[in-house]
């Protein structure tokens, strides 16, 4: 399996606390990667920083086997690198298909395009396209986006993303408020961005959910990655174990 | 279909609402016209509404009108005396196209274009307080003789502070007007003339504001300690200073002499605390103005320019029945 | 060119090639659905509001009301409030705020007079040169309180009460307080002239009001405006220069202020420097009315142009009924509050749908 986004000895600092000791990461084309670990692991700091949100203090990015150094968000998303917070950021009174385009509108060609005047019938088309292939239902598509469920707001932010991402999707939590059938869609959209070839990396605090999406696991604890999974190959148990620290070890590989 | 039917039913209590607050307002105006059909109407714009000397003047016309028995009369104004905020009014009575405009003019040259089409529409112009600056326009003009009110002040000022040598500070509203720069000149020449020890305080305009002016003469007697002397061109002005006083400790030593009045003031003069005050008589500018609209618009003659007398009211005096006659009243006898 | 490149779809997908040729009875569908969302917005709401008003004082008095003059006295009087309200529907649909546009249009109006003075003659040039100081000025201001706002960090409400002390302050320290009365001939005839039955003065707020609403409604510009609106933080993540796009907005609410002075100078040939304290009040008023949410996120230029008109209309047509001056304040007001009170209903009832 090609490895799309890898990461060697990071370090980051804020102030006294040193939220990520040497921790290294790494993710495979086409797979879904679920980043795990307890309340303050590192989990949303490694994740800001391989999303190009903050830099590191040391260690090294690689992106497609080339070393990479993130400067922006900007930069990551020009590069394939696209992030979902669990804020979704989307803004609630415009329509999807408005969303799906902040800040990378679509003009009219010709003199009306150097007017900046906007193509909001391409915009929507292209929008619904990409909601009728990723599978995503959006009822009303002229409602504005904070009438829909939590569930529909999550598929619209990762149809989004997953628009413009062509190698790294980062998820951030993207079933903590839903409930059991939105989670169930949620994960099966998840499923079809993987099988797009886009590495989809999943933060999660459901250790059911990481074993029913996952292909592989990896462990974060303290700032460091403690072991690597293959999804199938691993229990609630021994995940918990791992991110607890009851099962002590170093790198363990078990790909 | 739901939607729709809600959307107009939206729609029609909306238009309800807005039919029915206007016709209640309507209403209570028209209880207070005179029947529709009167022989005349005469509407009085005042500089703004909510003063008392322009309440007064619209007394004196609302009572000369239900004396005459077939003139409506009623007030239109706006709540800041301002061009931009009477010309608006002015416009929308010219529409109403009344027989005749009583109007006290918040700007002499300003406020000539929509007055000059309201004339030219055949409107009569009637002004109260001050004349407009094209003569041209307007049948006359009513109002106290200023230059000679600042100058009965003078003799008071210079009465009662016995020519001591001290300043003496004048509050104005805006700088421009030529009523309220008549007013000064009055009281500033006949101090120059007979009481060449006082110093007159370079001007201090208030904008109309009690406040401002409240403030600005605890300023003036914290700077100078030699004050002896207030004079107030106008209602606030003069309502302002002696709170301003009263708060500085000052009342009875230095001694206020105002303009116009209002209950505050009155009970100013009652006490003694505003020493002396020139009364204008406003309820005789409305009782007169509006049968000068009568004259006119029955085609007589009117005189151009006329001038009301006042009184110079003190603590001695305000219970006179002649003071009483001329002090401005808050409220009427007929519905303004 | 489709948005997801990318691998061969699963056997569960839905094709995409079948969606395309959609019957005819769907489309008519969708185009019933389309105008029943227009008509349950606000605008078409306060629409119907401001024709309740024009009927119920057409029958209150017909002649007066709609006679030719009065109906250009009320257009005339809306304009300067008019071109105002446009830079406040941007301001307000980008959750900001602009209270200081009274005191800056004064202040602008009293540098008109000054420039045009100060060149001197009757001409058309002192009154072109006057016009861009004003504008310019009122700009300057509005970049003022932008830099307030996006550097110093201070909110908005704060900034602009600050400035509208301030400004009108500086307003009167260049005046002694005395307005102008002075202006060229040549802007005298302009404010009294029309075409077309309407005042050129009408003209310019409708031309603002025109192409101010189609960039909001059509462009790029437009679009990030209500993103900015709706959430800061998406507009910022999607690499929209947010604290630039506040900057431009401020500066139009001033540029537009300065516009209104001009406006107002050419109405009254002469300064009015206590005459604009509430206009701030008169021009939130109008651009609520007509739909924008004081939060941010939705609006319509529309809106804006109709909610301007209902109080200047009730103004007018208040007098003319000959309603008392202090019963005015209470019907508008009334009004104001039941008009709002429906439209808030209105757009729960359409959320919750």
């Amino acid at each position: 399996m090609t490895v799309v986004l890898a990461a060697e000895g990071i370090v980051k600092r804020y102030g006294h606390v040193t939220a990520l000791n040497g921790a290294s990461f790494e993710a495979h084309e086409g797979e879904v990667t679920a980043l795990i670990g307890d309340n303050g692991a590192g989990k949303s700091t490694l994740v800001k920083v391989l999303s190009g949100v903050v830099p590191p203090d040391g260690g090294e990015i690689h992106l497609a086997g080339a070393r990479t150094d993130l400067d922006s968000p900007q930069h990551a998303k020009r590069l394939g690198i696209e992030t979902v917070f669990q804020d979704l950021a989307l803004a609630p009174d415009l329509g999807p298909a408005e969303n799906m385009f902040v800040g990378r509108e679509l003009f009219k060609p010709g003199w009306r395009g150097r007017l900046r005047i906007l193509d909001k019938a391409e915009m929507r088309r292209q929008a619904l396209d990409a909601f009728v292939s990723m599978g995503t239902d959006v009822k009303d598509m002229h409602a504005a986006v904070a009438a829909l469920s939590g569930g529909q707001k999550q598929s619209v932010a990762i149809c989004r993303s997953v628009m413009w991402a062509n190698k790294v999707l980062f998820l951030d939590e993207p079933t903590a408020a839903l409930g059991v059938r939105q989670t169930r869609n949620v994960l099966g959209l998840v499923r079809r961005v993987a099988e797009r070839g886009v590495s989809v990396i999943l933060i999660s605090h459901n250790m059911t959910e990481v074993l029913e999406v996952a292909d592989r696991i990896e462990v974060l604890r303290l700032g460091q990655r403690v072991a690597q999974y293959r999804g199938k190959d691993t229990s609630v148990e021994e995940l918990v174990g791992a991110m607890t620290g009851a099962l002590d070890f170093h790198e363990e590989t078990r790909s | 279909m739901p939607y729709l039917r809600r959307t107009v039913l939206g729609m029609a209590t909306l238009a309800a609402i807005a039919a029915g607050a206007i016709a209640v307002a309507s209403a209570s105006a028209s209880t207070h016209a005179q029947a529709a059909s009167s022989k005349y109407s005469v509407v009085y714009i005042p500089g703004l509404t909510g003063n008392p000397f322009y309440s007064t003047v619209a007394c004196g016309a609302a009572v000369e009108a239900k004396k005459l028995g077939d003139v409506s009369f009623s007030t239109q104004g706006a709540a800041t005396f301002a061009v931009n905020a009477q010309t608006p009014i002015v416009e929308a009575v010219t529409a109403r196209h009344p027989t005749a405009i009583m109007i006290s003019n918040d700007d002499p040259t300003a406020m000539i274009p929509p007055l000059l089409k309201a004339q030219r529409a055949g409107i009569k112009i009637i002004n109260i307080d001050g004349d407009l600056t094209n003569l041209s326009v307007g049948v006359t003009n009513i109002q106290s003789d200023d230059l000679l009110g600042g100058q009965e002040a003078g003799e008071e000022m210079a009465e009662l502070t016995k020519d001591a040598a001290g300043t003496v500070l004048i509050e104005d509203n805006s700088p421009g007007y030529l009523v309220s720069e008549q007013r000064r000149n009055g009281l500033i020449d006949y101090l120059k003339q007979h009481d060449p020890k006082a110093t007159v305080l370079p001007i201090v305009y208030t904008d109309n504001s009690v406040a401002t002016a409240a403030a600005d003469v605890r300023a003036a007697a914290a700077a100078h300690s030699n004050l002896i002397g207030v004079y107030t061109v106008e209602t606030n002005n003069t309502q302002g200073a002696l709170t301003g006083l009263e708060a500085a400790h000052l009342t009875g030593k230095v001694k206020l002499i105002g303009f116009d009045t209002s209950s505050p003031i009155v009970a100013g003069i009652r006490s003694g605390k505003v020493s002396a005050d020139i009364v204008q008589y406003p309820y005789g500018e409305g009782m007169l103005g509006l049968q000068d609209a009568v004259l006119a618009a029955e085609g007589k003659k009117v005189p151009r320019e006329q001038h009301l007398p006042f009184v110079v009211a003190t603590q001695a005096n305000i219970n006179t029945a002649t003071v009483q006659k001329f002090i401005y009243k808050t409220s009427c006898s007929v519905p303004v | 060119m489709s948005p997801l490149g990318g691998t061969a779809p699963k056997a569960d997908r839905p094709d995409p090639a079948e969606s395309s040729p959609r019957p005819a009875q769907i489309r008519s569908d969708e185009r019933r659905q389309a105008a029943m969302r227009l008509l349950n917005t606000s605008p078409v709401y306060m629409f119907g509001v401001l024709l309740a008003i024009f009927v119920t004082f057409t029958v209150i008095n017909a002649s007066a009301f709609t006679s030719t003059g009065n109906l250009q006295n009320i257009a005339e009087n809306a304009a300067p409030y008019l071109v105002m309200a446009v830079a406040m529907t941007y301001l307000m649909i980008a959750a900001g705020l602009d209270l200081s546009i009274g005191s800056v249009l004064v202040f602008a109006n009293v540098i008109e007079a000054k420039v045009m003075g100060a060149i001197g003659g009757n001409g058309t040039f002192p009154v072109l040169v006057g016009l861009v100081a004003g504008i310019g000025v009122g700009a300057g201001w509005g970049l003022f309180n932008g830099f307030c706002v996006t550097k110093l960090r201070v909110p908005p409400l704060i900034t602009t009460l600050g400035t509208l002390g301030a400004v009108l302050g500086a307003a009167d320290l260049i005046t002694d307080g005395n307005d102008i009365r002075t202006v060229p001939m040549s802007l005298v005839n302009w404010g009294g002239d029309s075409f077309l039955g309407l005042y050129y003065i009408v003209w310019v707020a409708i031309a603002v009001a025109v192409v101010f609403g189609l960039i909001l409604h059509l462009t790029q510009f437009g679009r990030h405006t209500y993103i900015v609106g709706s959430n800061i933080e998406a507009a910022r993540r999607a690499g929209i220069n947010v604290d630039r796009h506040m900057l431009k907005l401020y500066a139009l609410s001033g540029a537009m202020a300065g516009l209104a002075g001009f406006l107002a100078l050419a109405q009254f040939a002469s300064t009015t420097i206590s005459g604009h304290s509430t206009d701030v009040i008169t021009v939130i008023t109008g651009v609520v009315l007509g739909g924008t949410s004081l939060f941010g996120g939705y609006g319509w230029m529309v809106g804006t142009v109709v909610g301007i008109l209902i109080p200047t209309a009730l103004n007018d047509g208040l007098v003319i009924a000959n309603v008392q001056p202090f019963w005015q304040p209470v019907a508008t007001g009334f009004i104001l509050i039941g008009a709002v009170y429906l439209d808030q209903l209105k757009r729960r009832s359409r959320e919750r749908a």
